[in-house]
């Protein structure tokens, strides 16, 4: 992991808002909303990073200016060490993209989309590539099936395997696991790491699933209101949280242990036999030997430490996460 | 411009062209369908003295002639559509293929396409009322190349408007050449129409080979001047088209149209 491959300088993107009526276009002003605002990144040979963020954040703005897609109103991308806007045709040659709500022709077969797509790419012994991918994504059954009669995760998975047919250098993936079963896409995930050793695939990818990401991606740029909120590894981003969550199932004193946690301001919920409290790492051991003080019960005890979904939701919702 | 890729655009259309139903009805079943309902006319007409035989060559070469146009443009501006149809825009415009590159395409499918139902017609015009369009002579070619570059410059203008309108321009695709058929004198001399309707028709290239086709076929000769003008106009035409067409994908980037179509 050494040479720049996506560079993203002072990138935005507004659009005008839609007017009331349409004649107001001549002589009122069009508002301006600001989908992505000045932002700068950049990703190496090899990575694996991940676009996080709410619905809105500004991920698939920012996923449509680097495919070329939308024109930035302002800021510069560079590919390849390429200027995208000087260079769209030599760039696109080498990266591809694929999205769990993006379909490919529907009356063609899974074996002509790949076939379609190869030859626009224009793929060295394509018919053999086509094979391979349709090894490695399961597709042998229904090769000869028109696109219109798969499954969403069949989708998914032809949606795939027509973002590797040119052996890009750079993989833009929008949920790429979407629609897919449990299996298939851990079969998914190891194609992209294997992907990511063998060739040194760059990918950018965007997921809902935060398990996915801390498993796959090297590192997570966390974006919100179109700005870049964050930019860690998905452990050090996890690791901003210093709350831990300790769920026992109480067996006598639920409530002495909910009013407890609330003299000390610490978030506690109950459900059934079961009261979580969120408290700092240290106090741990502090909560469980007050707890045994006031007499409290439990046969069951967990401590959560706190993951990149826990991370999403302090920034999203800002909630009650106390955060280093 | 790669031509590998234009290739792949062009085998993907013919790929899912037989699998269409409405694509072989507009290519086939329309067109023959309009040729039978005015030959059986023209044939109504002179069985009972109603008109000369001449009327039969006349009708059924303008019915041929503005299916020419009719299918080039329909053919363009619909791969287009049916990119918007089949949600596959983003693949596309997220791959090397330029917006020129899939213009391009768009014409040789619609050329690929409107030749197939052009043989269609001139056979079923000569087996079923006798009609050669060849007794056209060598004037047929350039008559049609000019009505082929007329049908290819409202596709593009359509795809354009479709670019920047979203699916609801593409009501165009069907209607804008019917709105210039009248001006175009298809079926009448152009002296037939009304004075501000000549001054339209004039500018239309359809116009200058309607009359030259009359021409050849009442006197056998046509005044070169009219392929020329024909000519003249749909370049201007192209030119202003592909400017259009340019300008609107410029827009669809800034605005971002090109990603709401999915």
């Amino acid at each position: 992991m050494s040479d720049t491959i996506l560079s993203v300088s002072h990138l935005s993107k507004e659009f005008d808002l839609p007017r009331k009526h349409f004649w107001e276009r001549f002589y009122v002003p069009a508002e301006k909303f600001k989908a992505v605002n000045n932002i700068s990144f950049e990703v190496k040979e090899g990575e694996i990073v991940g676009l996080l963020g709410p619905n809105g954040a500004g991920k698939t703005t920012t996923i449509y200016m680097l495919l070329g897609l939308l024109k930035p109103s302002k800021g510069k991308i560079s590919v390849f060490n390429l200027d995208f806007s000087n260079n769209r045709e030599a760039i696109l040659e080498q990266m591809n993209f694929s999205s769990a709500y993006n379909d490919l022709p529907y009356k063609l077969t899974v074996w002509e989309n790949l076939y379609v797509f190869g030859r626009i790419y224009k793929v060295d012994n394509l018919k053999h590539r086509i094979e391979t991918l349709i090894k490695v994504f399961e597709l042998e059954d229904i090769k000869n099936q028109r696109q219109s009669g798969l499954s969403a995760g069949q989708k998914a998975k032809l949606n795939m395997a027509k973002a590797f047919i040119n052996k890009p250098r750079l993989v833009l993936l929008d949920e790429p696991t979407a629609s897919l079963d449990p299996d298939i896409a851990d079969k998914v995930r190891r194609y992209l790491l294997s992907s990511q050793e063998k060739f040194k695939t760059t990918m950018l990818i965007t997921s809902h699933n935060m398990a996915e990401v801390e498993e796959i991606c090297d590192r997570v740029i966390f974006i919100n209101h179109g700005k870049i909120i964050d930019e860690d590894t998905p452990e050090g981003l996890a690791k901003k949280i210093k709350s831990v969550k300790v769920t026992l199932m109480i067996k006598d004193g639920q409530k002495r242990t909910l009013n407890f946690a609330q003299k000390n301001q610490w978030q506690a919920s109950a459900e059934g036999r079961y009261v979580t409290v969120e408290v700092s790492e240290d106090e741990v051991a502090w909560l469980l030997a007050a707890l045994a003080d006031k007499g409290v019960e439990y046969s069951e005890i967990s401590i959560d430490k706190p993951s990149l979904e826990d991370y999403f939701l302090k920034q999203t919702r800002g909630d009650s996460y106390e955060m280093a | 411009m790669k031509w590998h890729r234009i290739k792949a655009l062009i085998l993907r259309h013919l790929l899912i062209w037989p699998r269409n139903l409405e694509q072989i009805t507009d290519t086939f079943y329309w067109p023959v369908l309009e040729l039978l309902m005015w030959g059986f006319l023209t044939v109504y007409l002179i069985g009972n003295g109603l008109s000369r035989p001449s009327l039969v060559t006349f009708l059924l070469g303008s019915v041929m002639f503005w299916m020419i146009i009719n299918q080039s443009q329909y053919q363009t501006s619909i791969t287009f559509m049916h990119e918007v149809w089949d949600r596959n825009l983003l693949n596309i415009f997220s791959s090397p293929v330029s917006p020129w590159e899939f213009v391009l395409a768009a014409l040789i499918i619609s050329l690929i396409k409107f030749l197939i139902t052009l043989v269609i017609l001139v056979l079923a015009a000569y087996f079923l009322y006798a009609f050669n369009i060849f007794s056209l002579g060598w004037y047929f070619i350039p008559f049609l190349f000019s009505l082929s570059l007329m049908g290819w410059v409202a596709g593009i203008f359509i795809t354009g408007l479709i670019v920047r309108m979203g699916q609801g321009a593409s009501s165009f695709a069907w209607t804008l050449l019917s709105i210039l058929q009248p001006f175009s004198a298809v079926f009448y001399p152009l002296s037939t129409l009304p004075d501000w309707a000549q001054k339209i028709g004039l500018l239309l290239p359809s116009t200058y080979v309607f009359e030259g086709m009359r021409s050849v076929l009442a006197r056998g000769s046509m005044n070169v001047n009219y392929l020329i003008i024909s000519f003249a106009l749909n370049i201007f035409y192209l030119i202003l088209a592909l400017l259009f067409y340019k300008w609107m994908f410029k827009v669809a980037m800034e605005k971002g149209l090109l990603t709401k179509f999915n």
